[in-house]
């Protein structure tokens, strides 16, 4: 199910909950360094799921830059936020698990 | 007087269009892709300056283009187009244009008035290199989609149109340029990309010109 890592990056986003889900907001990071292997890439977007209290689950988006948040903000407005200029990120003891092997709904 | 009705006949340099025309790409190993390769599929990989998605797995399109020496009759300032055909479980994003190899797998970008050429999507160019395809009698495949982009600012999220003294200057007596873009899924996931055919559209926002064209997996002799 992945390993824990500390994420250190840019916050530029959040994805608002749907309304009755279990999740909370979700953070967008834009990751600045190189964390690989046991963290993401330099220069790659993730997406961090807070799934209850104190629980985290980080995996990459297939985003480029703010054009991402754009495309998804004009599709759905009520469920995005840009966060512009980024803010400076730091989360600890988040399980970190790269690659979709699920549907978040499943949790 | 004679009865003879003049008939001017246009010369092919003056209708405005933008002539670019596709050709082998000249660059080898700029992201590690050898010479002579359109498509190539790589698995996650160390960080490459400039590569977009060196952590998914990603499938590079790369193509050369020349863009002649020619007056720019009637262009007071355009926005260069693209469009890629690609998988609808995939995305495609855009790399500068190359003009040399760098340092390692790293390009040297080409700058026209004074910075890097970026790409931003463009739904509009996606729609339009659809209908030119379609206007050929070109069939479209529902597991397909044109993916549309045209030239940015540095952040690429607007578009840029560049003046014709800076294209006139860039141009000089022709550029050759290798264009670099990259596929990854839209959903992240741990599995490869098998490399696929991809049509291609260029074009600019300014003329009708445009083309299109066919990057194999496998390039036959001659192609280009």
């Amino acid at each position: 199910m992945g390993n824990y890592i500390n994420v250190e990056g840019e916050l530029i986003g959040k994805k608002r909950s749907n309304i009755g889900s279990n999740l909370k907001d979700s953070d967008i990071i834009h990751i600045k360094e190189e964390f690989r292997p046991s963290g993401p890439a330099e220069n790659s977007i993730i997406i961090i799921y807070n799934l209850k209290d104190d629980l985290y689950l980080a995996q990459y988006l297939s985003w480029v830059g703010y054009f991402d948040l754009d495309r998804e903000i004009i599709k759905d407005k009520n469920n995005w936020e840009m966060i512009y200029p980024g803010k400076k990120y730091i989360k600890e003891n988040v399980q970190w698990q790269p690659f979709n092997e699920f549907s978040i709904s499943d949790l | 007087m004679s009865n003879k009705t003049e008939v001017k006949q246009l010369t092919w340099d003056e209708s405005a269009q933008f002539i670019i025309r596709p050709r082998l790409p000249q660059i080898p190993w700029i992201f590690n892709i050898p010479p002579d390769t359109c498509i190539s599929s790589h698995r996650p990989h160390e960080h490459i300056t400039e590569h977009l998605h060196d952590h998914l797995y990603h499938m590079h399109i790369r193509y050369g283009f020349e863009i002649p020496k020619q007056s720019l009759n009637g262009i007071s300032n355009l926005a260069l187009e693209v469009a890629m055909y690609v998988r609808v479980e995939q995305r495609v994003d855009c790399n500068p244009m190359f003009v040399a190899r760098g340092k390692g797998a790293e390009g040297i970008c080409l700058k026209i008035a004074g910075q890097d050429v970026h790409w931003t999507p463009d739904e509009s160019v996606a729609k339009k290199a659809t209908e030119l395809y379609k206007a050929r009698g070109c069939k479209l495949n529902d597991d397909y989609y044109f993916a549309g982009f045209s030239t940015s600012d540095i952040e690429e999220r607007k578009i840029f149109r560049y003046d014709k003294e800076e294209l006139l200057r860039a141009i000089g007596s022709g550029i050759v340029i290798d264009q670099h873009f990259q596929a990854t899924w839209k959903e992240p996931i741990d599995k490869d990309i098998e490399p696929y055919d991809v049509v291609i559209y260029l074009g600019d926002d300014a003329t009708n010109y445009h083309t299109f064209f066919n990057l194999p997996v496998v390039i036959s002799l001659g192609g280009f």
